[in-house]
């Protein structure tokens, strides 16, 4: 599948004098994800995909099946790529089980023993990460996400926001440079999700990897700018949001253009060539052009000859959603 | 050693909530309280051989097996249906660890059972007019046979869903039918490696002639049913941690 956003990645990750660097690749990288493809029977989940993860949040993107959780669950060492290499911290984790002291899981599932509380979940953790529980470690993880009122009560009990909360917790009880978070926000409401988002960028700030699959879209755009879009198994798009677009060249982008004058600027902008498309909107224009930045070039010579006067010039369509929604079109 | 520690008491946590305990504790004293109240017809004529098979038989033959078998393929069968595996094999700890505590946690839990039931027979036992010498006896088959089961049943119950039904055709049909009718298989039946070790330490005053017709060719041996138990722990823990380093099934 050719998307026209970043070309498909090579095998293996460029070498760094490359430049410009690939978007799907980053610097320093926490986990290195080589030509890994992943199959069961005759059905491909993940195809020949190579990638990179470092320090600060990247959102990891793509619709049901594209195979986000398939991608996590091989990054994660709960699955044995078919094909390829996936490196946490430069080790394999299925040989080396003494990388996940520095990593941290929060499954999509809701996956809890609903028979401990909070804090024996995330005692439970800290035991299993070997780290030392006695020295505030289990308090401070409640604390980061918000529930040490609700810490004694049996997680059986906990609605699914504060479910997600006590895994996030248990997650972070071993202070992980790595943080894995398949979804981490089903369920929770908007508080809990103003609380959660506030600590992943708070890990973030203080030098953490973390790896955020959602469909929350709006969501993933409030945690960071760095995307890894998947489509049917492989890489669509990688990168800060605005570059992913801007590289969709084939597909007209929109702009709003707000101005004193509207149908003025509207017959004057329909002769110009990079217009495709025009209509009127509240008060003003969402303009459909095949070049953006020749557009932008143009349009303050363009008004001032018609005596317009333009108040708002913006994209319309470089929200994550509207990039997600051209990487599906792409698909059908 | 933490991590081990931790995983076990979370196992036995996990095996004996209230529902489990009732279910379990019922089954376990069932041989006594039938005891007694077949005591009150006037079935028994003294300490006869009747009264040995009673005591022994159906406990280490149904009631331990099969509350061991529940419990040990739920040890990590239900954390498989839960999807809660992730949170312990996603950590700095060997696989072996985790497969060793679970088994460990199962089999204390199908244990304490299977001496919950031992005390209650030997106190249903000893009001007929038997002694409590024979605790020591059915407290070690007891044992035998929960360890062997919850050891199995922990390997089957990570690979199945319907290791409870595996089991129970297996302990009624397969052991209870078939390895009846074909003597040369009584020497690896599971639950009479555990009447063997009972057999060999029941005091000469128990009225056991009876009991060696489901032995048969078995020779009662203690030392036979810890070898074998020692057998079935280490090849179970190692195809058991075998499976969870190389399947994707976690």
């Amino acid at each position: 599948m050719s998307t026209g956003v970043p070309s498909a990645p090579p095998a293996t990750p460029p070498a760094e004098t490359h430049a410009p660097r690939d978007p799907a690749y980053v610097d320093a990288p926490t986990v290195t994800v080589t030509g890994v493809s992943k199959w069961f029977g005759t059905k491909v989940a993940v195809s020949d995909l190579s990638c990179s993860f470092g320090p600060g949040i990247t959102g990891l993107l793509g619709p049901n099946g594209a195979g986000k959780t398939t991608l996590l669950r091989m990054v994660t060492g709960l699955m044995r790529p078919s094909e390829g290499d996936v490196r946490v911290f430069g080790r394999d984790p299925l040989e080396d089980p003494s990388v996940y002291a520095r990593v941290g899981f929060v499954p999509e599932d809701d996956a809890v023993y609903g028979y401990l509380t909070a804090r024996q979940l995330v005692r439970y953790a800290a035991d299993l990460s070997g780290t030392d529980a006695s020295t505030g470690a289990v308090d401070g993880a409640l604390d980061r996400v918000n529930m040490l009122d609700a810490a004694d009560r049996p997680i059986g009990q906990y609605s699914k926001g504060m479910r997600q909360r006590a895994k996030v917790a248990a997650a972070l009880v071993n202070d992980p440079d790595l943080l894995i978070l398949d979804e981490p926000l089903n369920g929770a409401d908007p508080a809990q999700r103003a609380v959660l988002i506030s600590t992943f960028h708070e890990l973030a700030a203080a030098g953490r990897t973390l790896l955020v699959s959602s469909h929350v879209l709006s969501e993933v755009e409030r945690m960071t700018d760095r995307v890894i879009a998947m489509l049917d198994g492989k890489l669509a798009a990688a990168g800060g949001i605005r570059a992913i677009r801007s590289a969709m060249t084939h597909i007209p982008h929109r702009v709003r253009i707000e101005s004193d004058n509207t149908r003025a600027l509207a017959a004057a902008l329909i002769d110009t060539r990079d217009v495709v498309g025009l209509r009127f909107q509240d008060d003003g224009l969402e303009v459909e052009t095949s070049n953006l930045s020749s557009l932008g070039t143009a349009l303050p010579a363009l008004a001032a000859k018609h005596g317009v006067h333009v108040t708002r010039f913006e994209p319309a369509d470089a929200s994550l959603e509207s990039v997600f929604r051209h990487l599906l079109s792409i698909r059908r | 050693m933490r991590a081990f520690r931790a995983i076990f008491v979370a196992t036995v946590r996990q095996l004996s909530d209230r529902r489990k305990v009732m279910g379990f504790a019922t089954m376990a004293i069932a041989p006594a309280i039938l005891m007694l109240a077949l005591s009150r017809t006037g079935q028994f004529d003294g300490l006869d051989t009747d009264l040995g098979m009673l005591v022994v038989a159906p406990f280490l033959s149904m009631i331990v097996p099969i509350t061991a078998l529940i419990l040990g393929g739920a040890a990590v069968g239900d954390e498989r249906r839960d999807k809660t595996l992730s949170f312990l094999v996603l950590r700095p700890i060997r696989r072996v660890d985790v497969v060793a505590a679970k088994t460990a946690g199962a089999a204390a839990v199908s244990s304490g059972f299977a001496l919950l039931g031992a005390a209650a027979l030997v106190g249903a036992y000893a009001a007929v007019g038997g002694d409590f010498a024979i605790l020591p006896a059915l407290a070690v088959g007891g044992v035998v046979v929960s360890v062997i089961y919850s050891a199995i049943f922990v390997l089957v119950g990570s690979m199945v869903a319907r290791s409870t039904l595996i089991g129970v055709i297996y302990v009624l049909f397969i052991e209870g039918v078939i390895v009846e009718e074909i003597a040369r298989l009584h020497t690896v039946s599971l639950w009479r490696q555990g009447l063997g070790a009972a057999m060999d330490l029941m005091p000469g005053t128990f009225p056991a002639r009876a009991l060696l017709g489901p032995l048969r060719g078995t020779v009662p041996s203690l030392e036979n049913a810890l070898l074998l138990t020692a057998g079935v722990l280490g090849v179970t823990i190692a195809i058991g941690t075998l499976l969870l380093r190389r399947t994707d099934s976690v």
